[in-house]
């Protein structure tokens, strides 16, 4: 008999209806269970998990024939999601399951050999995907529930076992209450006050919060330059509903989406370390999954001791930095993911690190090598730069860190100017440029002299304009004014030397 | 490639006066043999001095190199970079005379990170050396070649100088030759100023702006000397700030009083005017 059960494949942060086709054959005897539509060999393991399952649920199906297709069969099919709708189905076949509301659901989850269903990645992508195909009712392990229940129009069934999710869809029982986790203190981004004695490190962070630029920092080790970085995130502007959506989707479907966490409204902050492949950074491998800078969508990416990275990997950043998504194109296709977030770099002043510039005893052809190595692919990329020193006793002593919020609240009223001409400024393209921020006549002065006396690229000027353009907003000024063109130049050559 | 041998008639008089003058010259120059007289005419200077040189150092030496060119002294150097690079640029800048001497042939890149500047000056100027192309650059080569930029110029600046640098070699050769050799000064605490300092107690004459240089040389500064814009304002106080002690940009502000975001403005305006230099740890230093 043939009976059919709705899965769906994770495709990049999307997900496709599969149709799951079962044949059944009680009489055979000969205990055979094939799956063809190109599974891989996480889903060609399935059959042991379903056939234990099954058994712990009450039916052996050890001694029947059993065919299962995936369809569409070109579409490679990856993981243990698909165990329980082709369990399902299977069920269906022997009659346990009912077959007319299993035709009406959506089902995913992973099956342990007790039949208790485990979670699985990409639940969000998987629930989107089944409220557009007219199923919104999905059975799914009870610990992605809450997950899938964010998706607007989806009705998610969290089961704890195989059994009860069969008993659910012949009506036997009700389906339990969806229970939302508590948001996990690990969530909450350490606070701005704590980083003193940096006054301009701190204020470049603001600027690069309020119009969105990237910041390369350049201090010695254990002066705080990743305390700042972790601490930017505080001072973004929360997600709204479709970016909060959206970083929720790219976590869930990398399988990195901590349990019951819930939207993610707090930028996300990716750290990759150093050793990262370009793979792991703008995603690939051969399923292509979401990289880093995907991950940091909406956030913060902080590459840490910038030059120790793979060359390859710091020029793969420059097409996302100046297009805000990346595409990855292999063998089995091609896909664009989004990859909008603001670049944090950090690096020591030379190779040895050593915490005071007199310990140095790094060559100075090694260490112009060094900053070679990091400048080369991005500093044309970098808005910002800032030194970081050892704070003076006499700078910690007139410093006066503010809070998160004291700062976040510039930074959102800064934005919302942005907001009022339709135009982050990191992100003003060139050709509206002298129209949304152009300095006025003592600015512009002071810019072409600039330009002149340091040999900077049109470019380079470019990101000047965008950066004064923010001091000014941060200050609530409508002119950009030659102070704010100043303290841009400032920080400019702050990444150039 | 030119090549200029002893005895011939365009063969720089000046390098006679060494006890062991170079057979051959090879020279890189858009002008011929027979011009290179009026490229190396005096007035002419050396500046040396430290590869590890201050950032502020380097600016020194790029203004100087530019003011003398201006008041059309020629500035001859070795191309290492620091010093030496500082004022073959500075001259250049001001669009004067300039001649590299090098330790090696002269189509060998070297040194690497001059290599930019070497092509500018074989076009505009002229970089010559008494080594066959193709001679490796070696330890030993360096003060035979300072022995050509000693004898070549009317005086010699040294600015920034370790107690064993080699550009003090340069500064016994040219004392040896009878030529004037000028000292910049600098703090006894400072990396670079053993060797200057110690010129100085020897009897060479400081140098601290370039009039010095223009006095040594016989020509009236009066003529070239253009006095520097005052500095008013709140700039003054970050710049007086500076010359008592060079600091970061984060004590400078706590110092004065000011904000980052004011302080970063006013650190510009005196950047681009070349009146203070940023280390490459951060330190903000005045230029003069």
């Amino acid at each position: 008999m043939l009976t059919h059960a709705r899965a769906y494949a994770v495709v990049g942060l999307d997900a496709i209806p599969i149709d799951v086709e079962t044949y059944v054959s009680e009489r055979d005897g000969a205990g055979a269970f094939t799956i063809v539509g190109l599974p891989d060999k996480a889903l060609q393991e399935a059959r042991a998990r379903i056939r234990s399952a099954a058994a712990a649920a009450g039916l052996l199906i050890h001694k029947a024939v059993i065919l299962a297709n995936l369809a569409p069969a070109e579409v490679r099919k990856e993981g243990a999601g698909f165990d329980l709708p082709i369990a399902l189905a299977v069920m269906a076949g022997f009659g346990w399951v009912n077959q007319d509301t299993l035709g009406e659901v959506a089902a995913v989850g992973e099956l342990a050999f007790d039949g208790r269903l485990r979670p699985v990645p990409g639940i969000l992508s998987i629930a989107e995907a089944a409220v557009r195909d007219g199923r919104p009712t999905l059975l799914c392990p009870e610990q992605c529930a809450h997950e899938a229940s964010l998706v607007p129009g989806c009705r998610p069934i969290g089961c704890a076992t195989l059994r009860e999710a069969a008993r659910i869809l012949n009506g036997e029982d009700v389906p339990r209450p969806i229970v939302a986790h508590e948001p996990r203190p690990s969530e909450v981004v350490p606070d701005l006050i704590d980083v003193r004695g940096q006054p301009s490190a701190r204020r470049a962070l603001e600027i690069c919060a309020a119009g969105d630029h990237n910041l390369l920092m350049i201090g010695p080790p254990g002066v705080g330059k990743t305390m700042l970085a972790k601490r930017l995130a505080g001072i973004l502007p929360p997600l709204d509903d479709e970016q909060a959506l959206l970083a929720t989707r790219i976590h869930s479907a990398a399988g990195v989406l901590p349990d019951g966490s819930g939207l993610l409204r707090t930028p996300p902050f990716r750290a990759p370390h150093h050793s990262a492949t370009m793979a792991a950074l703008v995603g690939g491998g051969s399923k292509i999954r979401p990289g880093e800078v995907t991950l940091a969508t909406g956030g913060v990416l902080f590459l840490d001791e910038l030059p120790e990275f793979r060359r390859d990997a710091l020029e793969a950043l420059r097409v996302p930095l100046e297009d805000g998504s990346v595409r990855i194109s292999r063998a089995s296709g091609s896909l664009l993911l989004p990859a909008r977030f603001a670049l944090i770099a950090a690096m020591n002043p030379c190779p040895c690190g050593s915490p005071e510039p007199a310990a140095c005893t790094c060559s100075r052809e090694r260490v112009q090598a060094y900053q070679r190595k990091a400048s080369g692919p991005l500093l044309d990329r970098i808005d910002v730069g800032v030194h970081l020193a050892r704070p003076a006793r006499e700078v910690l002593r007139s410093d006066q860190p503010e809070t998160t919020l004291q700062v976040r609240e510039r930074v959102l009223a800064a934005r919302a100017l942005q907001a009022t001409r339709g135009c982050v400024n990191g992100r003003i393209p060139v050709g509206r440029l002298d129209e949304l921020a152009g300095p006025d006549e003592h600015g512009q002065q002071l810019l072409d002299q600039a330009a002149t006396r340091l040999l900077l690229s049109p470019r380079g000027v470019h990101r000047i304009q965008r950066v004064a353009r923010t001091i000014a907003d941060l200050a609530g000024e409508v002119e950009v004014g030659v102070d704010s063109v100043a303290e841009a130049i400032s920080l400019r050559l702050g990444a150039l030397s | 490639m030119t090549v200029i041998s002893f005895g011939s008639g365009d063969y720089p008089e000046r390098l006679c006066d060494l006890a062991n003058p170079p057979d051959r010259l090879f020279v890189r120059s858009p002008v011929g043999a027979d011009q290179l007289a009026i490229l190396l005419a005096p007035p002419l200077v050396a500046i040396v001095g430290s590869r590890n040189a201050s950032v502020a150092g380097v600016a020194f030496a790029r203004r100087l190199a530019g003011e003398l060119a201006a008041s059309g002294v020629g500035v001859i150097s070795g191309l290492a970079r620091g010093i030496d690079a500082g004022a073959h640029e500075g001259a250049l800048e001001r669009g004067g005379r300039t001649v590299a001497v090098l330790g090696c042939g002269i189509d060998r890149d070297y040194p690497s990170a001059t290599i930019p500047l070497a092509r500018r000056i074989t076009t505009e100027g002229a970089v010559l050396s008494e080594y066959s192309s193709g001679t490796p650059p070696a330890p030993f080569r360096f003060p035979e070649r300072n022995r050509i930029v000693a004898a070549l110029a009317d005086a010699t600046i040294v600015i920034e100088a370790a107690a064993r640098s080699g550009a003090l070699i340069t500064a016994r050769l040219a004392l040896d030759l009878g030529r004037d050799v000028l000292a910049v000064p600098g703090a006894p605490w400072t990396n670079g100023s053993g060797g200057t300092n110690a010129l100085l107690k020897d009897g060479a004459l400081a140098l601290t702006e370039t009039a010095d240089a223009l006095i040594a040389l016989g020509i009236d500064p009066g003529a070239a000397r253009q006095d520097d814009p005052p500095i008013t304002g709140p700039a003054s106080k970050v710049l007086a700030a500076l010359r008592r002690e060079p600091v970061s940009a984060d004590v400078l502000a706590a110092r004065c009083g000011l904000t980052p975001a004011d302080a970063a403005a006013l650190i510009v305006q005196l950047e681009l005017a070349g009146i203070i230099v940023r280390e490459t740890d951060g330190r903000l230093v005045p230029t003069r």
